[in-house]
Parts: C-alpha cells; sequence; structure tokens
C-alpha cells in the first residue's frame, strides 16, 4: 500500500510539477512549431509521444543492462535510440521538410534525447520508470494540445500582429507553469 | 508564426532550451554560452568535410554535437571543479540544441550573428533572473538577504515569463514593422 503510495506521488509530480516540458523546457521548441490546428495536433501527439514512451522504455533498458563502467557510453545509446525514433516518425510520415535550414527533425532532438537523460537521472527502478515515462507522455501530450488551443486562440484573435508572436506563447505556457506550482502547494 | 522572423527571433527559438534551462544564474549562463559558441564553430569546421546533406550525414553531425557537448561537460567539471555547481543538464543538451548547427545549414550564412545574438542573450537572461529571482549578480548580494524583488522568477514559470517578456520587446522594437504586419496578416 506504501508502495502504491510512493508511485501515485511519483505519478502525480512527474505530470505536473516536474513535467518534462514545463519544468525541464524539453520539447516546448519542438510544440511551438508542430502544432497546428487542434484535430491535427491531437493525431500528431499520440503519434510522438507514443514514439517517446517505447525510446524512453528502449534507453532505460539499454542503459540498466550496461555495466556501471560504461556509464559514459550512455550518451551514445541515447542518441542511437533518438535516431530509431527520427526514423520511426519519418516512416510514420512526420518530420519531413526543413525549419530555418535545418532537417525538421533537429527540434524534436530535446525531447527524444532529453527525457532519456531525465529517466537516467531518476535512477529509477521498473515500475518507477514507468510510472513515470507514462506521466511524462501524458502530461506532454495535454500540454501539446493545449499548446495548439492557445497558438489557434492567438491567431484567430482581434490583437495586434505584434502579440500574435511567440512571445504571447510563451508568457500563457509561464501561466500554466504558475497553475501546476499552485497544483503542488495545494 | 515562422514568418518574417529577425535572426533575434530565430536564436530565441533555436537555443530556447539553453535560454530557458541554463540561465538560472549569470555564471551559469556565461559557462554554457562559451560552450554553445565554441561547439557551434566546431560543428561549422566538420560540417565543411561533408557536401552532401542526407538525414544519415545530419545525424553523423548531431553525433559529434552530442560528443562535443559531453566532452565540454566533461572538460569543465574535471578542469574547473569549483564551476560544477554552475553546470546543469542543459550543458549535456547543447547537442540537441538546434542553434549549434545553424554553421551546417545551406540556407542561413550568418553565423556569427546569430552566435553574437545567442551569447547576448544568455548573459542579459541570465543576469535578469539571477537579479530579479536571487537579488545578486555574480554571487554579490545586491539587495536586502532572502527579500529578492521578484522571487517567483528563479522557477520554470519565470524563465517562461522573462524570455515572452524579451521576446515581445525584440518584437516592439523591430525595424521591420511592415513585414510584421505582412506576416501576421499571412497567419490570419
Amino acid at each position: 500500500m506504501r508502495k502504491l503510495s510512493e508511485l501515485s506521488r511519483l505519478f502525480l509530480n512527474s505530470l505536473l510539477s516536474e513535467n518534462m516540458s514545463l519544468a525541464f523546457f524539453l520539447g516546448i521548441l519542438f510544440m511551438l512549431i508542430e502544432s497546428g490546428t487542434i484535430k491535427q495536433t491531437a493525431i500528431k501527439g499520440l503519434k510522438y509521444m507514443s514514439t517517446v514512451f517505447v525510446i524512453n522504455v528502449l534507453g532505460w533498458f539499454l542503459h540498466t543492462i550496461l555495466p556501471g563502467g560504461l556509464d559514459p557510453l550512455n550518451p551514445a545509446i541515447f542518441f542511437l535510440t533518438t535516431v530509431t525514433g527520427i526514423t520511426v516518425l519519418k516512416y510514420w510520415g512526420e518530420l519531413k521538410g526543413e525549419w530555418f535550414g535545418l532537417p525538421r527533425f533537429v527540434p524534436a532532438l530535446g525531447l527524444f534525447f532529453g527525457t532519456q537523460l531525465l529517466m537516467q537521472k531518476g535512477s529509477y527502478t521498473y515500475p518507477e520508470m514507468m510510472t513515470a515515462n507514462t506521466a511524462y507522455i501524458l502530461g506532454g501530450y495535454l500540454l501539446f494540445v493545449l499548446i495548439a488551443a492557445i497558438k489557434e486562440e492567438i491567431i484567430v484573435s482581434d490583437a495586434a500582429p505584434v502579440f500574435k508572436s511567440y512571445s504571447t506563447l510563451l508568457a500563457a505556457i509561464a501561466m500554466l507553469a504558475l497553475g501546476v506550482i499552485g497544483i503542488q502547494i495545494i | 508564426m515562422d514568418k518574417n522572423l529577425t535572426i533575434l527571433e530565430k536564436v530565441m527559438l533555436m537555443g530556447l532550451l539553453p535560454l530557458l534551462g541554463a540561465t538560472n544564474n549569470l555564471k551559469q549562463a556565461l559557462i554554457t554560452a562559451v560552450s554553445a559558441v565554441l561547439i557551434a564553430l566546431l560543428i561549422k569546421f566538420f560540417a565543411r568535410f561533408i557536401s552532401e546533406r542526407e538525414d544519415y550525414h545530419w545525424y553523423l553531425l548531431i553525433g559529434v554535437g552530442i560528443t562535443l557537448s559531453y566532452i565540454f561537460y566533461i572538460a569543465i567539471i574535471d578542469l574547473f571543479p569549483n564551476l560544477e555547481v554552475f553546470i546543469n543538464n542543459y550543458l549535456l543538451l547543447l547537442g540537441v540544441t538546434p542553434l549549434i548547427y545553424i554553421g551546417a545549414s545551406r540556407s542561413e550564412n550568418k553565423f556569427f550573428s546569430y552566435q553574437k545574438d545567442f551569447f547576448i542573450l544568455m548573459i542579459f537572461v541570465g543576469a535578469l533572473l539571477e537579479v530579479l529571482g536571487k537579488g545578486t549578480i555574480f554571487s554579490i548580494q545586491l539587495t536586502a538577504a532572502g527579500y529578492p524583488p521578484l522571487g517567483f522568477v528563479k522557477d520554470f514559470p519565470g524563465a517562461f515569463l522573462i524570455v515572452s517578456i524579451i521576446y515581445l520587446l525584440v518584437e516592439l522594437l523591430r525595424k521591420d514593422k511592415a513585414s510584421l504586419q505582412e506576416g501576421s496578416e499571412k497567419i490570419v
């Protein structure tokens, strides 16, 4: 019973106050630029977040079976799993084209590589890893759709052009982050 | 929203991860900014040997970028142990920051402008967050201890807020207001 309570707390923390995108900024850039209409983003988000979930599990397994002395190889493992994730998404027809002269997958690297690094820093056991991973993915997905909704509102609003920019979107995310801290306090 | 962006606005987007995560204080921002510029220069150098730009060439460059950021992370801790407290995972994550690959891009040819703007921004955001969130600068106490001007800024919402305010200021101060208008009309 005590264990369940600890896992519940880990789940809630990973979902809210330690949300991978709000508290650790992982994937924020990707969410800002990749979010489209709510419907598109909801579908796209499922593809991206399920891929991140799988590569996080894969990365965790690989770095767990690696002998302790070979820890410096962890970034190489995470890089390989990241490339695997990008390949899967490209197969699904995502991350194609360019963004300011760089391949479209470059802004997504932070989300893929960073979450695995975050998992490793947590030194989680298998149940803890699955709990935290599920919460990160769920939190990330909700935020992705929420950002798309805010972006849509900004675009159709009557505000001056200067406010129809990423500054307003970032300010809205700051308010969300403040709300998350408020929930943590409660 | 990606239309008609100035270099400074692109820098804020491409370098968003270190800008938000590695600016808790001025020293941390300075170390990360210097590392990022050096890694970007090395990536630009390596990119000269790659004439094609297929996906696997980019993977190779990204592998180099991650390796370099890891080397910088380890080297700073080993060579300057007293700086360890000013280093966090965002130094390691420089390898996955789009800005350091701008030198390998075929269409963006103002490499040094990007790096200069990023360096200035990092210092500015780092200084602002340290002064407002902790009431210190370079760890020197400026306000009464325990009474920072805006305490909440030292947490993650503060980072978002400060970066959004700076982004807004950049938008307000841009010279080509007409193109901003034009770009916004395209969005709608």
